[in-house]
């Protein structure tokens, strides 16, 4: 019998997290070490799975789960979902470690958050998927609502809303689909959709919109990125680092699984303007994160600006882009993952965020430095990290097809290195601003074991980023064909 | 002058309501023969055992499979069938689920127990009754045998003025759907001659281009019903009434009051109304959009749980209302419609009685936690109740994995199967508005600090382990229809096979 792995790794940590909820909050070493050691097995089965899955989208695990609505419970991976599920499956280890000294409640909510995460990034069944996308709002909901910062409150209800109102409209495109291929099997609407001769360009625009708007508002696209600056501020150091290291993920991803392979000729036509929108996040989200001088909110805003490259490479219309954007969805997974971990171990110490709260602190917390600035440039795109690799993909990949919004973007290239190396001046150098942060100790023995893994393969993918873009390339193809390609000719054209 | 013969086959076909009225007339009889100290628990057992075999005849009938078809009784009066079996089911949980609530209740008030016990069965009995009506005469003397009741138990705390209010009002009110429903019914007596809802639907099919008449009885009946069920604009008794009575009884009248009239209304449609799809269909399309508006933006200003969770059941309605608008174009999906509608009203019966048994079992200081302010903190003083309320709001807000979120879906599926893309629409998005509101109870319970007791205790000062139970087997519930559905779709597929074409 062949191991149900995904199943495995989707549902271990909701099991544990059913089985911890019985034992009695005071006894934290279990619950602690139950957490780390679920989240780590996990990641085993992602790593193996990573390494097995390159293929093509096939369905590995399929069962009968509501037979007469014809709905399945089926789960497989391509290049693309098993990278995000191992980004996933790695993030999930350093939040729980960040989450060290949290309450019971805490552990179990990032265990059924990553049940959703892993579940949704695996799904193949359009059903079987919202129900996982709508699964991971919840335990996030909580994560930011009860344990976040003072105006927690406003976030969690923000968050949710903003999500929620898009995909209810996603819903209402699921079924619409449903209904019409008479299936909720993504293999086969992959296929039906895009030769369903009903399927006019009008009716692709409005369904790639009702989807479009949901994967938008997680991204999140400017100007659907309001609810993010709240959320990120307000949640806590583990909420933030799964948030942007995965949740915004999502959005990324459903473009790319469902919403330009489902409506192909929609996906074209909307294509630059979703590249200028990318664009316009990248300059936009500069801009900002240039004005902000809460550490948070400035990591918050470099998202926007960041995802903007995503979307640009998603939607430039070429492999090379495409490979750039799935790149940088995972690059920025592990750089901004690392900033928000890094800006909680600041933040635990002085309960203070503000760069002007700082100055010096190189000299006291040396290493603590040291690993912030490798983290500063990699999410700067210095060469040898792994964000250039994924931000010169983009542009590289959208230049011949997006001129106008390469540019821009480029210019947001600037601007990022303006705001990260003006930040980490003015925490890092000088002499120390406050007398009272010259007694701040440099990071620990434990605070090491999550920030050494996530720095090594910073460097990792900047050395080797075919790591990924070998596993990804294959799927990235397809999806851009689709996209881009009525005729063989010009896939052949594009292949070259 | 035809004998009454009453054959064994009539008494069969009525055994759950003929066992409901004997054990509420027993209920009562405990409640003034019994020695005082005794009467409250030889009551409850009446009850009990009442319930326990009107459910134990629909299960075993239910699961016997398709080999016993429908059984019709009393010259076709009742029909026994699936859909009657699967919402007698509901109702009959709901009732019992009820009278585990009521028994916290009637500890803490000054109620005879006897008579709220044999008041609760006898209503229980008319839904049964009313969802196997296969004419008018029936349909109407049960649903009246309901409502009676239902006022009734809604005034049950005598001194307490919104009680007295809530029974006169809902009386009231009651009373003219009554004459809408009578009324209704005779114009559809005038135009076919007949009595039986079958019967009709052939008069109908018949004589088509002559129907004006029925189609103003069938009119009539539709806003008697829509009154009953809670649906704007004839939904303003529902907060006060909701509010207004003791919680048990607002838990049970929200959701078997509910199911039974909806169970009927569902069969008055597919039978008597079938060959007028079109004329009805039109009408619930636009009662189902205002329904939906209606109770979603009202309930978000509510501060009251209660009243919040009274606005909710109008929004709810109207979803089950989308169901009912879908039949109306014939086909193969009508079936799906059907269906849904089914599997959302028992699904309604588990998260909304759940909600209820909450607010009776998170009170304090001698009542039920109505406010939203009574909601402060309350995860850290109760967190497993509150996990529960939260799989509540998350179930009625339609959030997955939970049962309320299976049930909006397949609600909308069969609509855009059916074409009725902007009740589909207007759906989601005030599904999307319903989501602030119940999540605003999430908040209250766990994102804001709670003044504890004066006394230092922390939790609810009045045990209530009946609400406890309650709130767990319907937490238990609302989460399993959610991920397991299978049988009870298949169920509620079977329930309408032989009436939704």
């Amino acid at each position: 019998m062949k191991i149900p792995i995904l199943s495995l790794m989707t549902f271990a940590p909701a099991l544990a997290g059913v089985a911890l909820s019985a034992v009695r909050p005071e006894r934290t070493g279990v619950l602690r070490l139950t957490t780390l050691g679920v989240t780590l097995v996990v990641l085993l089965l992602a790593g193996a799975a990573y390494v097995g899955h390159d293929g093509p989208l096939v369905a590995y695990e399929d069962a009968a789960w509501m037979p007469r609505l014809g709905i399945r419970y089926t789960m497989g991976l391509d290049g693309i979902s098993a990278a995000m599920v191992l980004l996933t499956a790695l993030l999930m280890p350093l939040a729980v470690a960040a989450s060290w000294h949290q309450p019971k409640g805490f552990l179990l909510a990032l265990l059924f958050l990553e049940t959703g995460m892993i579940g949704a990034f695996c799904a193949l069944d359009l059903f079987l998927f919202y129900v996982f996308w709508e699964a991971m709002l919840l335990p996030m909901y909580l994560l930011i609502g009860i344990w976040g910062g003072p105006r927690r409150v406003t976030a969690a209800v923000k968050f949710i809303v903003y999500t929620i109102a898009g995909s209810v409209l996603m819903l209402a495109g699921i079924l619409y689909c449903a209904w019409s291929a008479g299936t909720f099997s993504v293999l086969d609407l992959q296929r039906m959709l895009p030769a369903d001769p009903r399927m006019t360009l009008a009716t692709q625009q409005a369904l790639f919109l009702a989807f479009a708007l949901a994967f938008a508002i997680k991204v999140p696209v400017v100007p659907f990125h309001t609810w993010l600056p709240d959320a990120h501020v307000e949640a806590p150091t583990a909420g933030s680092v799964i948030l942007a290291g995965v949740l915004l993920k999502m959005g990324a991803y459903g473009f790319l699984r469902f919403a330009i392979p489902f409506f192909p000729d929609a996906a074209r036509s909307f294509a630059p303007a979703l590249a200028a929108l990318g664009a316009l996040g990248v300059v936009y989200g500069a801009a900002m994160a240039m004005a902000q001088t809460d550490l948070k909110k400035l990591v918050a805003y470099s998202s926007v600006s960041h995802l903007g490259f995503v979307m640009l490479g998603i939607f430039s219309g070429t492999i090379e882009g495409a490979q750039g954007g799935v790149l940088q969805m995972v690059n920025h997974g592990l750089s901004t993952g690392a900033l928000f971990l890094l800006v909680g171990v600041l933040y635990e110490r002085t309960h203070r965020r503000g760069v002007d709260d700082f100055g010096g602190m190189a000299r006291v917390m040396p290493a603590y430095a040291a690993i912030f600035l490798i983290v500063t440039l990699s999410s700067i795109g210095l060469p040898g990290l792994n964000g250039f690799v994924g931000e010169f993909l983009v542009l590289f990949g959208s230049f011949p097809m997006r001129r106008a919004a390469t540019v821009a973007a480029s210019l947001g290239v600037v601007l990022g290195a303006v705001y990260m190396l003006r930040m980490y001046r003015d925490v890092f150098w000088g002499p120390v601003t406050r007398p009272e942060r010259e007694k701040v100790p440099d990071v620990g023995k434990g605070e090491l074991a999550y920030l050494i893994p996530v720095t090594a393969l910073i460097v990792l993918l900047g050395i080797l980023p075919g790591l990924v873009l070998s596993r990804t390339e294959r799927a990235v193809r397809d999806v851009v064909l689709k996209m881009e390609t009525k005729t063989h000719a010009d896939a052949e054209r594009l292949d070259r | 002058m035809p004998t009454l013969n009453v054959s064994t086959g009539d008494l069969a076909a009525v055994f759950p309501a003929l066992a409901l009225v004997v054990a509420g007339l027993a209920a009562a009889g405990a409640g003034a023969m019994l020695r005082p100290e005794r009467r409250a628990a030889g009551a409850e057992l009446c009850a009990y055992l009442g319930l326990a075999a009107a459910l134990g005849a629909v299960i075993l009938r239910l699961f016997r499979g398709g080999g016993w078809g429908p059984l019709g009784g009393f010259g076709g009066a009742v029909v026994l069938d699936d859909l009657a079996l699967l919402l007698s089911l509901a109702v009959l949980t709901a009732a019992g689920l009820t009278v585990v609530l009521a028994s916290d209740f009637l500890r803490t008030r000054p109620v005879p127990a006897g008579e709220t016990y044999a008041l609760l069965l006898l209503g229980t009995a008319g839904m049964v009754l009313l969802l196997q009506s296969a004419e008018l005469i029936t349909f109407f003397v049960s649903l009246e045998v309901l409502s009676l009741a239902v006022y009734a138990l809604s005034g049950l705390l005598r001194k307490d003025p919104r009680s007295n209010e809530a029974a006169i009002k809902y009386f009231v009110i009651g009373a003219v759907a009554t004459g809408f429903l009578i009324y209704g019914a005779a114009l559809l007596y005038g135009a076919t001659g007949t009595l039986s809802l079958d019967g009709m639907g052939d008069a109908l099919r018949k004589s088509a281009g002559t129907a004006p008449l029925a189609t103003a009885g069938l009119a009539l009946l539709a806003v008697g019903l829509c009154f009953k069920v809670g649906a704007a604009p004839f939904h303003m008794w529902v907060p006060d009434v909701y509010e207004g009575a003791p919680t048990p009884v607002t838990a049970f009248m929200s959701v078997a009051v509910k199911a039974s009239a909806f169970g009927a209304f569902l069969r008055v449609l597919l039978t008597a109304g079938a060959p007028e799809r079109t004329a009805w269909g039109e009408i619930l399309v636009g009662l189902a959009l205002l329904t939906m508006v209606v109770g979603n933006f009202l309930a978000v200003a509510q501060r009251s749980v209660k009243r919040m969770l009274a606005y909710s059941s109008v929004a709810h309605t109207g979803y089950v209302l989308v169901a009912a608008a879908a039949l109306r174009t014939p086909g193969p999906w009508a079936r799906d419609a059907a269906a849904s509608a089914v599997f959302y009203l028992f699904t309604y019966t588990f998260m909304t009685l759940g909600a209820f048994a909450f607010l009776a079992y998170a009170g304090r200081r001698g009542r039920d936690a109505e406010d939203l302010d009574d909601y402060a903190g309350l995860a850290r003083r109760r967190p497993w109740a509150a996990l529960g309320m939260t799989i509540f709001m998350a179930s009625l807000a339609g959030l997955p994995p939970t049962a309320g979120f299976l049930a909006k879906f397949l609600v909308f599926r069969a609509a855009v199967a059916a074409g009725e893309i902007p009740l589909v629409l207007v759906g989601v998005l005030t599904s999307a508005v319903s989501v602030y509101y119940y999540l605003r109870v999430v908040v209250r319970m766990y994102m804001e600090p709670g003044e504890e007791a004066a006394d230092g205790r922390v939790g609810p000062e009045r045990p209530a382990p009946g609400a406890a139970w309650v709130v767990a087997a319907a937490a238990f519930f609302t989460v399993a229809l959610g991920i397991l559905p299978r049988l009870y779709v298949d169920l509620a597929y079977r329930s309408v096979q032989a009436l939704a074409r």
